[in-house]
C-alpha cells in the first residue's frame, strides 16, 4: 500500500527547509555585507583584545596610521565624533583622553 | 534740587540694559553615558559518568553522604557539583557608566550596576529569581564613583575606579581590579608620571586567631570593633608608575608598598562567649608592582609583562595558635608574553604564560612560598588576571578557576598556578560576523600539593578539610591528606573552543562559544575518589583516599551571550 506523508514527515520537511532557507540567507547577508572600517573595528572590539582592555583592535591601527598611541587611536575610534568642547570641529580640545583615563593606572 | 544729568541717565540705562542682557555662562553640566545589557545562556556538560571524584553514583566512604554529588561543574553556578552531568542557566545584567562635566577641569564618572537583589558583589540576575512586575530584581548598586580634576601638575584623581595597568597579569581593571588611591598623574610628552598613596585604607579581618589558615586581608569579615582604629590601616601605603606611550608602543612599570600592625587589643572581649584560640599579633608588609610593554603595528603585535609581589608575615611573642611557620614570606613572580599577528581579516595569536604554586616538603607548606594564594588567597583575588587567558580559556580558567577556586573579584576565573600553551585565530567573515577558535593547554609549575586536596563538603569528610554540612560544594586543601606525597603529575589537560561573534544589529550583538575540556592527570591524585572504601579516612592503605589510575570524562560548555551597547 502506498504510504501517504505523515505529519512528523511533513514536520521535518518544512523543518529542513526552513533550516536551508535560514542559512542561504545567512550566506547571502554574509557576503553582501561591506566591509566597512567602523563596523569591523566593532567586531574586533566585541571579538579581541579590545574588548578586554589589553590589545587595541588591529583594524583600528590599520585605519587610524598616525603617530598616535594604541591608547589614543582606541579613544579616537570611541571618540571620533566627541566635540566634548562644543567647537563641532569634531576635536576635543580639552586634552587627549589618555590624560582623563590615566587616573586608572595606580 | 539737583537734575540728573541727561548723559548720567542714557548711561545708567546702558549699564542696566547689559547688566540685564549680558550673556552669563551656562552654569549646566554636561551628562554622557554609556550602557551595556548582557544576557546569557551558560552551560557545562561531562560527557559520561566518570567524575572528577570518581564514578557517578557511588559513596563507599564511612558514614559520608555524597552519592548523588556527581558532576563538579566548576565555580560559576551556585553549587560547585549536581547530581546530573548537566549544569546550566540564564542570567543577565546591565552596566550604566554616567559621566558628568562638571566644568573643563573637573570630571566625575561612575560605574552602577544592576545584578541581583541584596547582593552587592558582581551579581547577575539569574532568571525568574524575582516573578512579577513589582518584585524588584536588584537595588542596583554603585560599584565606582571618582572624580578626576586636571590641574596645572597633571591629573588628580580621587575615589573608586578601576585599576588598569599593563597587560592585565596582575591589574586587571578590566574585570575586576579596582583602586582607590590618591593620585597625581604628570604628564611629560608621551610619559605618565603618577604617584598615589592612601592616607588610610581598612586591611579587615586581621586578628590570626584560628588555627584555620585565613586571610588577613580579607575586606569581609571585620573582627576589628572598630573601623577607625589605627593599627588596622596601613602606616605607609605609597604606590608610583611611570607610562610610556608613543606610536605603536607602550611600556610601563608600577610598584607599590603597604606595610600594617595587627594587636590583639583592639578584640572585643565577650565572657559569655570566649574566643576559642588566644588571639595574636602580626606584623606584616607587602609590595606588588608590575613591568609591561605593549607592540602593535597594524600588522604584527607583542606583549609582554612580568609581576610581583612580596609579602612578610610576622608573628611576634607570644605566638598565635596557628604559627609555624613564623615568618612567612610570599615572593611571587608571573609571566607572559602574547603574540600575533594580523594578515587581511585574520588575526593569529599565540601566548605563553607562567604562574607560581606552592611549596610543599615533607608534608608541609614551608614559610617561604612563591605563590601567594598560599598564604594570602583573599588578596591574590584582587590581583586576578581573567583578561590575558579569557580569549582562550571558557571551561579550565574561568569556569574551574583553574581548578583551584581561583575566582576575581567579579567572581571570573584566573589562572593561577600554571604554565600555559594557548593560541587563537579569529577570521573576519564578514563586516559583522567574526568567528574563532582556540587552543589551550595547561600544566602545574609546583607539584606543592598533597593528595586527595580537593573534595566534597560533608560531615564526615576527610580530616584535612573543615568538616562542612553536605551543600553541594568543594573544598581545596592545598596541603592534602596528612602524610600523603607531593602530587606527581602536572597535567591540567587541554581545551579547544570555538565560537562567534555576530552583530545582529547595530549596537546589538550576539556571542557564542563552544568549549571542550579533558581534565588532566592532576586531578586524579587531587580529587578524591568516592569509590575508594573508606575515602574519607585518608591513608597509605588506600591511596589516600583518591585514585590515581581513574579516568576523568570531559567536560564541554559555552555560553550564548546577547549584548547590546549603548
Amino acid at each position: 500500500m502506498k504510504q501517504s506523508l505523515k505529519g512528523p514527515t511533513v514536520t521535518l520537511f518544512v523543518l529542513v527547509a526552513c533550516g536551508l532557507s535560514f542559512f542561504s540567507q545567512f550566506a547571502v547577508y554574509c557576503i553582501k555585507k561591506p566591509l566597512d572600517e567602523a563596523t569591523l573595528t566593532k567586531i574586533n572590539l566585541i571579538a579581541g583584545d579590545g574588548a578586554l582592555g589589553k590589545l587595541e583592535s588591529s583594524r583600528i591601527l590599520q585605519s587610524h596610521t598616525a603617530n598616535a598611541s594604541i591608547a589614543a587611536l582606541t579613544l579616537a575610534a570611541d571618540d571620533e565624533n566627541d566635540d566634548e568642547d562644543g567647537s563641532e570641529d569634531g576635536k576635543d580640545n580639552e586634552g587627549p583622553d589618555r590624560l582623563w583615563d590615566s587616573a586608572m593606572l595606580g | 534740587m539737583q537734575k540728573i544729568n541727561r548723559r548720567t541717565v542714557v548711561l545708567i540705562m546702558i549699564l542696566t540694559t547689559w547688566i540685564l542682557l549680558r550673556p552669563s555662562p551656562a552654569l549646566t553640566w554636561e551628562f554622557r553615558m554609556e550602557g551595556q545589557f548582557h544576557w546569557s545562556y551558560e552551560w557545562y556538560n561531562q560527557l559520561g559518568s566518570k567524575g572528577f571524584f570518581g564514578p557517578y553514583n557511588i559513596d563507599n566512604g564511612a558514614g559520608t553522604t555524597t552519592s548523588n554529588l556527581n558532576f563538579w561543574n566548576g565555580g560559576r553556578f551556585d553549587t560547585n557539583i549536581t547530581s546530573g552531568a548537566d549544569a546550566r542557566w540564564t542570567y543577565f545584567y546591565v552596566i550604566l557608566e554616567p559621566e558628568l562635566k562638571i566644568n573643563p577641569a573637573i570630571r566625575l564618572r561612575a560605574r552602577y550596576r544592576i545584578g541581583q537583589y541584596g547582593n552587592p558583589t558582581a551579581t547577575d540576575y539569574y532568571t525568574q529569581m524575582s516573578p512579577g512586575i513589582d518584585s524588584a530584581i536588584a537595588e542596583g548598586q554603585w560599584t565606582s564613583f571618582w572624580f578626576t580634576a586636571q590641574t596645572p601638575w597633571g591629573i588628580f584623581a580621587v575615589g573608586k575606579r578601576p585599576w588598569k595597568f599593563g597587560n592585565s597579569l596582575q591589574y586587571d581593571g578590566s574585570d575586576s581590579a579596582s583602586t582607590e588611591s590618591l593620585l597625581l598623574v604628570a604628564p611629560a610628552g608621551p610619559l605618565d608620571i603618577g604617584i598615589g598613596f592612601y592616607p588610610y585604607r581598612y586591611v579587615g579581618r586581621t586578628i590570626p586567631q584560628t588555627a584555620v589558615f585565613g586571610d588577613p586581608y580579607d575586606l569581609i569579615v571585620a573582627p576589628y570593633y572598630s573601623f577607625a582604629e589605627k593599627k588596622g590601616s596601613p602606616f605607609v601605603d605609597l604606590l608610583a608608575f611611570i607610562n610610556y606611550s608613543s606610536g605603536p608602543l607602550q611600556a610601563g612599570i608600577t610598584g607599590s608598598y603597604s606595610n600594617y600592625h595587627i594587636s590583639p587589643d583592639a578584640r572585643l572581649r565577650n565572657p559569655l562567649v570566649p574566643d576559642p584560640l588566644p588571639a595574636g599579633a602580626q606584623d606584616s608588609q607587602y609590595s606588588h608592582g608590575s613591568i609591561y610593554t605593549k607592540y602593535n603595528n597594524g600588522r604584527f603585535f607583542f606583549n609582554a609583562e612580568t609581576a610581583w609581589l612580596y609579602w612578610t608575615d610576622r608573628y611576634p611573642a607570644p605566638l598565635p595558635p596557628r604559627v609555624p611557620p613564623n615568618p612567612r614570606y610570599v615572593e611571587q613572580w608571573r609571566y607572559m608574553v602574547e603574540t600575533g599577528c594580523i594578515a587581511g581579516p585574520m588575526k593569529l595569536s599565540l601566548l605563553y604564560a607562567w604562574s607560581p604554586g606552592p611549596d610543599r616538603r615533607n608534608g608541609a607548606m614551608i614559610g617561604r612560598q612563591s605563590a601567594a594564594f598560599v598564604w594570602h588567597p583573599t588578596f591574590d583575588r584582587h590581583l586576578g588576571n581573567y583578561s590575558v587567558f579569557a580569549p582562550y580559556t571558557q571551561i579550565f580558567g574561568y569556569d574551574y578557576g583553574s581548578g583551584l577556586n581561583a575566582y576575581n573579584l567579579t567572581f571570573n576565573g584566573y589562572v593561577r598556578d600554571a604554565r600555559v600553551l594557548a593560541a587563537r585565530l579569529d577570521y573576519a567573515m564578514a563586516a559583522n560576523l567574526n568567528l574563532f577558535t582556540s587552543f589551550f593547554w595547561a600544566e602545574r609549575t609546583a607539584n606543592g600539593y598533597g593528595w586527595g586536596c580537593i573534595a566534597p563538603n560533608d560531615p564526615f569528610m576527610p580530616p584535612q578539610f573543615i568538616s562542612t554540612p553536605n551543600d553541594g560544594n568543594i573544598q581545596i586543601a592545598i596541603n592534602g591528606a596528612a602524610g600523603s606525597p607531593n602530587i606527581p603529575d602536572p597535567g591540567l589537560g587541554y581545551e579547544f573552543d570555538a565560537g562567534f561573534e555576530w552583530m545582529l544589529l547595530d549596537k546589538w550583538s550576539a556571542q557564542f562559544i563552544f568549549a571542550y575540556w579533558q581534565p588532566g592527570k592532576w586531578f586524579n591524585y587531587a580529587c578524591i575518589d568516592k569509590s575508594v572504601p573508606a575515602w574519607n579516612i585518608p591513608g597509605p592503605g588506600n591511596s589516600f583516599g583518591v585514585n590515581p589510575a581513574k579516568s576523568i570524562d570531559p567536560v564541554i560548555g559555552g555560553t550564548i551571550t546577547l549584548q547590546l551597547v549603548f
